[in-house]
């Protein structure tokens, strides 16, 4: 059993047909990464509500943070990346090697000023499929 | 457009085309030297990891740098580079008495 580090994680998107570093990520994180259920309680069930599975799994999103340099090409490459649409495949490199991929079909784009902090952006991909993890 | 990879490029699964990958120590990769072709390839001149090979790609990087400013990608990518290679620290062991 070991704590694994974050830092030294590596995060890299494809662009032009290449796993390509983005720079000044500073925090990665995945959520709504999940099994598909539907309601299944009716009126003459037992008292414990009723979720049975739909055989569906929800993808979710995974999340970056960074400090946004503009004219940095990888930066750009996610601005450019909304104003023309295109499915992405994504890996994170994690510090002991082992890897995440994750193909994304959407993407939201958000930068924040701060007086107290660096110029940062955050972006959600939206995974489209399942996406592969280290365990 | 096309453009010359300066030094060497991961590849991304399911997505590069199998005749720019060489494989090296039985990893695959893009290598350095190699010439490809693709419609994004001035992304890659841009964040200093190939220089242009046609006249397509070298207007289209043009546009939005100056020389000078391709040589400070250069120099920023070198720098990513040689910190990913950078050994990581040691995990830290958690025996099992401090697991108790």
């Amino acid at each position: 059993m070991v704590k694994r580090i974050g830092k030294g994680t590596v995060f890299k998107s494809t662009i032009s047909a290449m796993l390509t570093v983005v720079a000044q990520v500073n925090s990665i994180s995945q959520s709504g990464f999940a099994s598909q259920t539907y309601e299944g309680t009716s009126l003459d069930s037992a008292v414990g509500k009723e979720k049975p599975l739909t055989g569906y799994s929800e993808p979710g999103t995974f999340d970056i943070e960074m400090f946004f340099d503009p004219s940095l090409a990888g930066h750009q490459f996610y601005t450019d990346s909304i104003t023309v649409p295109v499915t992405i495949v994504h890996e994170i490199t994690y510090v002991d090697s082992s890897t995440s991929t994750f193909t994304s079909s959407g993407m939201d784009f958000g930068h924040t000023v701060a007086m107290d902090d660096g110029l940062k952006a955050t972006v959600s991909f939206t995974v489209t499929g399942l996406p592969t993890l280290p365990t | 457009m096309k453009a010359k990879l300066i030094r060497d490029m991961d590849v991304s699964p399911g997505v590069t085309p199998k005749e720019w990958i060489t494989v090296v120590d039985g990893k695959q990769i893009c290598a350095a030297g190699l010439v490809f072709e693709h419609p994004q390839a001035y992304y890659q001149v841009l964040q200093g990891n190939a220089e242009p090979v046609d006249d397509e790609c070298r207007a289209r990087v043009s546009r939005v740098r100056t020389p000078m400013q391709l040589v400070e990608a250069r120099l920023a990518s070198d720098d990513l580079v040689a910190s990913m290679a950078t050994e990581p620290e040691e995990d830290e062991e958690v025996s099992e008495e401090d697991d108790e």
